[in-house]
């Protein structure tokens, strides 16, 4: 990974060290791994459930998203998957629902400073 | 020796946390993977004896951690492996919830790779321990029982050099306890002779003579009839026996047996009538043990020659233990003693002296 990219990464929020050692200090397998993240569909899965009232899907999938982003070391992200799960748990259904402007905001955060790294490459 | 339980069975939908734990354990471990509840369960059933620990996800498709932790404790694979959970959750409730299912330690994700490694390590050794000690437990006992064993035959086989028996002598006399005992256990269950009490006493008989070591050779091997303060002395054996078994007994650990080879020491020359020695003992107040070796004991001495006297045939023996020839015994042990009648004869051609 190139030096400009962990900055970027740092830049954003990214647990960038913690990460590397979850991965046993490969940085390629790090990086196949965001990128990977571009393509996954969990996000997708959540504002459909919201729409449904179907907040079972919606717990699934942000708690999906939850484990993802935080072995990821994606922090932002993973807090704002924290609060909706626990939000869904209490049976907060309003709030929840509001709760995911931040996840999306969070999520298109590290979407772009993943693509725009990737596009550089990595 | 490579151990056996060498696989871990990683459980996640998601490929990420698969690969993640996978980097974390594939140098020590096997490593087998299953992306929803359904496989993993699939892949317990065909893997659970080679299964150090499971690693477990609780929020999958078909079939969540808790289903396969429910599974898993109704088919009994809690006794084999330790299941870990690792997942997102970091609330109290579903901690507790996992716990009270079975689980042995919970991680959650984002997870430190050596902490992950550290404490399902952990949770593998104390499994591994706690399995084979088990084994290592049964293995001890057994080298115990035989080393015992060979105790027990080193002392029988000092008597039968000293009384010029053969070896043959405590065989047989282990055959016809172990013959008798068992038509007694059938016949009288009121005396809970299972099968462990069985093989404790049949191996106990062997020490009913060892008293006979403090016997003097002048007595022992006499070869006519003893006068009446000779007997006196030969009839110490039992008090004798018993006594060197007390001297034992406090260092020995297994006191079950010796309680059986005391009895049967001390009481096989006890009869029914009160007749008997060294107690004047009547009945029941005979150990069952020490009634059957008695019998047997009998039995043995008249179909074999002695020092004093010749072998009589097996079935004349059995007339004369019934017509109390030999003291009085019990009604109903006579009566299981003619049941196994044949066994007797049959042993006494099988195991006698003139082979």
């Amino acid at each position: 990974m190139k030096e400009q990219t962990i900055e970027t990464l740092k830049r954003s929020g990214v647990d960038f060290d913690q990460t590397v050692k979850r991965f046993m200090g490969n940085t390629d397998l790090y990086a196949k791994f965001l990128a990977k993240f571009l393509d996954d569909d969990t996000f997708g899965k959540i504002a459909p459930a919201f729409e449904k009232d179907d907040f079972d899907e919606a717990l699934a999938t942000s708690h999906t998203l939850k484990g993802v982003s935080g072995n990821l070391g994606m922090t932002r992200l993973y807090k704002a998957c924290s609060n909706t799960v626990a939000l869904i748990r209490a049976g907060e259904k309003e709030k929840a629902k509001q709760s995911f402007a931040e996840l999306q905001s969070a999520y298109d955060e590290i979407r772009s400073v993943i693509k725009e790294t990737t596009e550089k490459g990595m | 020796m490579k151990d056996p339980r060498g696989t871990i069975l990683i459980v996640d939908d998601q490929e990420l946390n698969r690969i993640l734990l996978r980097g974390i354990f594939e140098d020590s471990y096997e490593l087998e993977e299953a992306v929803n509840g359904e496989e993993a369960m699939e892949l317990v059933r065909k893997l659970h004896t080679k299964l150090a620990a499971v690693l477990l996800d609780i929020v999958m498709p078909k079939k969540d951690g808790y289903q396969v932790l429910k599974e898993i404790g109704a088919e009994g694979y809690f006794q084999e492996f330790p299941v870990v959970i690792i997942t997102a959750e970091n609330s109290t409730e579903t901690e507790l919830q996992a716990f009270d299912m079975g689980a042995s330690e919970m991680i959650s994700k984002p997870f430190a790779p050596h902490v992950v490694r550290r404490r399902v390590q952990n949770v593998i050794e104390l499994n591994l321990h706690r399995l084979y000690q088990d084994d290592i437990i049964a293995e001890q006992s057994e080298k115990l029982r035989k080393s015992n064993d060979s105790m027990i035959d080193a002392l029988t086989s000092i008597i039968e050099y000293r009384s010029l028996e053969t070896g043959q002598h405590v065989r047989r006399i282990r055959e016809f306890t172990h013959t008798l005992l068992e038509r007694v256990a059938e016949d009288s269950p009121e005396y809970g002779l299972n099968e462990h009490k069985i093989s404790l006493i049949v191996s106990a008989s062997s020490m009913h003579d060892i008293g006979k070591v403090a016997i003097p050779d002048s007595i022992l091997n006499k070869p006519g009839r003893l006068t009446q303060e000779e007997y006196e002395i030969m009839k110490t054996h039992s008090t004798k026996g018993c006594e060197m078994i007390t001297r034992i007994k406090d260092n020995v650990s297994d006191k079950e047996y010796l309680d059986y080879a005391y009895n049967i020491c001390r009481s096989h020359h006890e009869r029914g009538d009160g007749r008997g020695y060294p107690d004047g003992l009547k009945g029941n107040e005979i150990p069952i043990c020490a009634q059957v070796v008695g019998i047997a004991d009998c039995y043995d001495a008249l179909t074999n020659d002695r020092v004093y006297k010749k072998a009589i045939p097996p079935q004349v023996a059995q007339r004369m233990i019934l017509n109390g020839e030999c003291g009085a015994f019990s009604q109903r042990l006579l009566k299981n003693f003619v049941d196994v009648g044949e066994k007797f004869f049959g042993l006494s051609k099988e195991y006698s002296d003139k082979k």
